[in-house]
């Protein structure tokens, strides 16, 4: 009998931890509350920059590298270098989805659409027995995996940011995220940017390229990127402090329109007024694309962080992992992916009740696990966070000689630790 | 420090939100409005705490009593008549859906003559409104009286349905069972299918009004109207055969709650997968949540039967 696993919520770090227990022999669902995968990743795109290189080839060499090679495969732009950052590969927005649906398809990963959980029933105080939708549908399994985000929903976003701003998690349409820890009882913690301050606001807004003047897009079609020094009216150091992506808070981003290509234009910071965008030489008739009010705000993240251990098994519950910003202040795809992924097997494994996986630090990614979990437990640690890509934590991975572009460097170590396809190995 | 229990508002997202309940940290919808830390609501399509900030913190758009004249009352028995009232269009729009109700008073008496009071009709063309009324005390009888010509009606209120989600749901027909002074909510129901071509069975019985006048308001074609045996007090033995005939997957009860407590075991008994719908019997006083008149027990917390709309499967007549 396969063990039966569920994972709530869509975004790269569900659609991992799916893909990684559909790998290890389970019985798979994926619910996801709106129409849409990859929730944020429809929007992000930028992938393998700084040490994410690094963190990818580790998880293609653990045998965890399936969507890595999906958007490297859906990418606009390849090895493209950007102020703080080198060599990242950008994947186009518009097209990573169908292709993420499709992948789950044929690895038989039974995917629900606009099927949002809204409460959870235990068999016992540290079990969950199954989760109930909006519809009241129940859905029963052996063990769980939250990766139900910690953006939004609206009230937080007015709360804690400048309101909502119509971005791509549409929670007025869908509803808003429920978190299964805390339904499950579970004590959850919020980020402080500074202590009092919670939360952080997604760092980046999208213009619609057809908006931009032709020399604009032709920059950004050509090599990824467009540089522009902002007008000294413009220049506000402030905005860099609420970016929940802390590896772009750098002083190049305060004084430069940075845009990247990846499928929209993706405009470096969390909120620019239109009029103030408008100024600039080609954006005259710019609009934004994601949030819709981008002129505003953005939406805030970081207020439903589940306590978890190494293993990213959520702590009081036997039955219940967490992946992707529920298991810390992570920034990212890459992210999301690596911990979705760990999530997913260890879910298999606690299932069959076998030792659960620990990622040796000797990897950029066991590292990554086991560092951000040590920060989460303070009050510094969690006005932080934390990326491969720059910030603390790349940083901490220098100094660890942990980073490395090079690919047979990563897979070599990750079989140093005997941790070489390990998520592609079946258990059942 | 007190659970959050989240439940869903009847005037979540209307006209009327955030009301007194929001200024006062006693929203029952909202975690943030509730004074919790966390964020959390039976989501309703848009967020009380964003409208709130919105309007400076505080409850704006609060219902006020709105004179209105009498343009007929009709006395169809000793106990039972009705009222055409001529209001404002904006307040006889709001009144259209089923569920909806106002409170009425003699426009120059005080607010403890209030009567809370469901159409029966709503006309769009000349902007009045039909409302049934049973002479049982005080207040029914101050509006009864001929020298009362002029009212003080205060709403739109929109909790008069208990399993008021289960009408927008779409239906292959509709069986509703009214007796008394509830035909009058029963022929506004049945209007409401009739307009959106569902085909209803309305059985009617007279009930403690003494009378059947719900066919009135409605016109041939709108409803096979079946008459309840007035000789008999429960009418199970009929209503048993029409869920059965009707093969209806919508079933409503318009009536007293021991007709409720009847009609829900009948369809639990006959057709589980029937959903059901019954008129609000709770005593309604202010309407809004506070005065604590119409709670009920049953759902997570005591809930004010007015705001909270408790799933009809955990109702208990």
């Amino acid at each position: 009998m396969k063990p039966k696993i569920i994972v709530i919520g869509g975004g790269w770090s569900g659609v991992a931890a799916a893909i990684a227990a559909k790998r290890a022999g389970a019985q798979v669902s994926l619910l996801e509350r709106t129409d849409m995968l990859l929730g944020a990743g429809l929007v992000g795109g930028i992938m393998r920059n700084n040490g994410r290189y690094t963190a990818a080839e580790e998880a293609i060499a653990m045998g965890g590298g399936d969507l890595f090679k999906l958007t490297d495969r859906h990418a606009r732009h390849k090895d493209v270098d950007f102020p703080g950052h080198l060599h990242a590969t950008l994947y186009d927005v518009h097209r990573v989805e169908p292709a993420v649906r499709s992948l789950l398809g044929s690895r038989g990963v039974s995917v629900h659409l606009e099927c949002r959980v809204v409460d959870v029933h235990k068999s016992g105080p540290r079990l969950i027995k199954s989760v109930i939708d909006e519809h009241t549908n129940e859905f029963s399994a052996d063990v769980f995996v939250d990766a139900t985000g910690t953006s939004g929903p609206m009230g937080n976003c007015s709360r804690f940011g400048n309101g909502c701003a119509m971005c791509v998690q549409r929670c007025p349409t869908y509803g808003p995220r429920v978190s299964i820890a805390a339904k499950a009882g579970v004590h959850e913690s919020q980020a402080t940017k500074t202590p009092g301050v919670f939360g952080a606001m997604s760092g980046s807004c999208k213009i619609a390229k057809e908006s931009l003047a032709r020399s604009v897009v032709g920059a950004l079609n050509r090599t990824g990127m467009f540089v522009a020094p902002l007008p000294a009216s413009l220049i506000s150091s402030a905005k860099l402090s609420i970016k929940a992506c802390q590896q772009y808070a750098l002083s190049e981003y305060a004084e430069h329109l940075v845009l990247l290509d990846t499928g929209h234009a993706k405009l470096m910071t969390p909120f620019l007024p239109l009029d103030s965008l408008r100024s600039i030489s080609g954006f005259q008739r710019a609009r934004y694309a994601d949030p819709y009010s981008g002129g505003r705000g953005n939406s805030v993240r970081f207020l439903a962080l589940a306590p978890r251990d190494q293993f990213l098994q959520v702590e009081g519950m036997d039955n219940l992992l967490c992946a992707g910003e529920k298991a810390g202040t992570l920034i990212g795809h890459t992210e999301a992916i690596v911990t979705g992924t760990l999530a997913g097997h260890n879910a298999v494994r606690k299932a069959l009740a076998m030792p659960l996986v620990g990622l040796s630090r000797s990897t950029a990614i066991g590292e990554f696990i086991a560092y951000t979990n040590e920060k989460m437990k303070s009050a510094e640690g969690l006005q932080q966070s934390y990326t491969f890509a720059g910030s603390v934590f790349f940083e901490h991975m220098k100094s660890k000689s942990l980073y490395t572009p090079d690919s047979l460097a990563a897979k070599t170590r990750v079989k140093q630790a005997g941790l070489d396809d390990i998520f592609s190995t079946r258990l059942t | 420090m007190r659970d959050w229990h989240s439940l869903p508002c009847v005037d979540a997202g209307s006209w009327y939100c955030p009301c007194y309940l929001a200024e006062l940290g006693q929203c029952v919808n909202c975690s943030l409005l509730a004074g919790f830390d966390h964020c959390e609501c039976a989501w309703c399509g848009s967020c009380a705490h964003a409208e709130f900030r919105w309007r400076l913190e505080k409850a704006e758009n609060l219902r006020q009593s709105v004179r209105s004249e009498l343009v007929l009352r009709n006395h169809v028995s000793s106990n039972t008549f009705i009222i055409k009232i001529k209001m404002p269009t904006w307040f006889s729009a709001r009144l259209s859906p089923p569920g909806s109700f106002v409170f009425v008073r003699p426009h120059d008496h005080p607010t403890h003559f209030d009567v809370p009071l469901s159409p029966a009709q709503v006309s769009a063309s000349d902007s009045t409104v039909d409302f049934a009324v049973q002479v049982v005390g005080p207040k029914s009888r101050a509006l009864s009286l001929d020298s009362c010509t002029s009212f003080a009606v205060r709403g739109a209120y929109f909790g008069g349905i208990l399993g008021l989600n289960n009408l927008k749901q779409p239906a292959k027909h509709v069986l509703i069972v009214a007796k008394g002074v509830a035909q009058g909510c029963a022929a506004h129901i049945t209007r409401y299918f009739a307009d959106r071509k569902t085909p209803v069975t309305l059985a009617v019985g007279q009930g403690s009004s003494d009378a059947v006048f719900a066919r009135r308001w409605l016109s041939d074609g709108d409803a096979r109207i079946v008459m309840l045996d007035k000789t008999d007090d429960h009418n199970s033995g009929d209503i048993r055969t029409l869920i059965r005939s009707t093969a209806s997957d919508l079933i409503i009860s318009a009536g007293p709650d021991i007709q409720h407590r009847m009609l829900q075991t009948l369809a639990n008994e006959i057709a589980p997968r029937s959903r059901t719908a019954y008129t609000n019997n709770a005593l309604m006083c202010c309407g809004e949540g506070i005065c604590g008149s119409c709670t009920v027990s049953g759902a997570a917390a005591p809930a004010r039967a007015c705001k909270v709309m408790p799933p009809v499967n955990i109702l208990r007549f």
